[in-house]
């Protein structure tokens, strides 16, 4: 005859099996088992539901505290600028891919990105009307005024939660590559520099050859996703750029 | 360590009520929960995680740690045993969710009596739904500990609710 120390085990093993069949953590066999003593012991199955309402009880007591997320800690992640999930396939591949296409080619004179040079081209109110409201092209130009010419290459996030655009900008004198970023109503330019354009056949190298360009560097750094569609920047543009309609 | 991915950004932005459960699982108290969850976050963040980490299971160990700290540092076990003793636990409860008042006041009584260890292995894995791997994971305990504790933990909801 079975002791009371011994029954108090064979219940505990009980509880544990039954706890781990309503966990969905019993092996095959032992849900085969347990199935066919349920069919038969009511004693067993009587346990098995207490259990179960047991579980639904504290669910339910669980679910009535106030689980409210302190909206400082909840604004503090959401704040917070996460890093790009795409480390390996970095964004600027996709302006590269554009400017391929282009079929222009292009030689970036590394040493005048290092320095400021005295004819860099400033932001102004009209390049950056223009920045708001051009879409990204892999080719064509189009006219700021009557001495300038703007390419846009891509739009993306930046992850400090700004929208920033790689663009192209021409003049007679030279050609310029930079991203600026949308902070507030107003355009910055983060990063630009001279670009040149060689037009002797087989005197160019291709832009992917430049991978350690300036611009690639601070697309990894900075962006936070890959580049917009044409609908999701079109939707952006149509938004006067609020944050998040076409993300 | 490194900055959090935009997915492991998402992941813990999910799993922030969770998190807050968990705390007030760990500390038996709403306010102490707040304080909790405000670390974990900030810890979290200030540190960063492995490229190939899961925020959620990082999060939950990240805030277990801390709070393992806290009751070192300050022992607030002591003080969350009298609590307990007292019946005064600050769980910040709002609603009867459906159970009759004098049931639900019965079956809190009941969880109040748990066990910190039993009560938290129950919150992961009956309300959290996570499996036995993860809770052993996320509390850094052997899967059969975890087995072992649900089943103690119901088998005294049982006695204590009848």
């Amino acid at each position: 005859m079975a002791d009371i120390h011994t029954l108090d085990i064979a219940r505990q093993r009980d509880d544990e099996l039954l706890s781990r069949l309503i966990d969905g953590e019993c092996s095959a066999d032992e849900r085969l088992d347990l199935e066919v003593r349920l069919a038969t012991d009511s004693d067993l199955r009587a346990r098995l539901e207490e259990f179960r309402a047991n579980d639904a009880a504290f669910t339910t007591v669980i679910g009535a505290q106030d689980n409210t997320v302190n909206t400082g800690v909840a604004d503090r992640l959401a704040n917070y600028a996460a890093r790009d999930n795409r480390t390996s396939t970095p964004i600027y591949k996709f302006a590269m891919a554009a400017t391929v296409l282009v079929a222009t080619a292009i030689v970036t004179v590394n040493n005048l990105w290092t320095s400021p040079l005295s004819d860099t081209p400033q932001m102004d109110a009209v390049l950056a009307k223009a920045l708001s409201t051009e879409p990204s092209a892999a080719d064509g130009w189009s006219n700021v005024d009557d001495e300038r010419a703007l390419r846009v290459v891509l739009t993306f996030p930046a992850a400090d939660g700004q929208w920033c655009r790689e663009f192209m900008l021409a003049s007679d004198a030279s050609h310029w590559r930079g991203v600026a970023c949308k902070g507030g109503k107003s355009w910055v330019t983060q990063v630009i520099g001279r670009e040149v354009f060689l037009e002797q056949q087989g005197g160019y190298r291709t832009a992917s050859a430049e991978t350690s360009h300036p611009i690639e560097q601070f697309i990894d750094q900075t962006a936070t996703d890959i580049a917009l569609s044409a609908d999701q920047e079109a939707a952006l543009i149509a938004s006067d750029w609020s944050a998040t309609m076409a993300r | 360590m490194s900055q959090l991915t935009a997915n492991q950004k998402a992941v813990l932005m999910n799993e922030l009520t969770g998190l807050k459960r968990f705390s007030t699982s760990l500390t038996g108290d709403h306010h102490d929960a707040d304080d909790l969850l405000q670390l974990t976050v900030e810890r979290v963040l200030e540190r960063g995680m492995p490229e190939d980490a899961h925020a959620g299971k990082w999060a939950y160990r990240v805030c277990r740690n801390l709070w393992l700290d806290e009751l070192r540092a300050r022992e607030v076990r002591s003080r969350f045993a009298k609590a307990e003793a007292t019946g005064n636990s600050d769980l910040g409860v709002t609603d009867a969710g459906g159970l009759e008042r004098l049931e639900f006041e019965r079956v809190e009584q009941a969880i109040n009596t748990l066990s910190e260890e039993q009560r938290t292995v129950l919150l992961l894995v009956a309300v959290e739904g996570r499996s036995y791997a993860e809770v052993a994971e996320v509390l850094d305990i052997p899967i059969g500990t975890v087995m072992s504790r649900v089943a103690r933990a119901r088998r005294s909801l049982a006695e204590k609710i009848g």
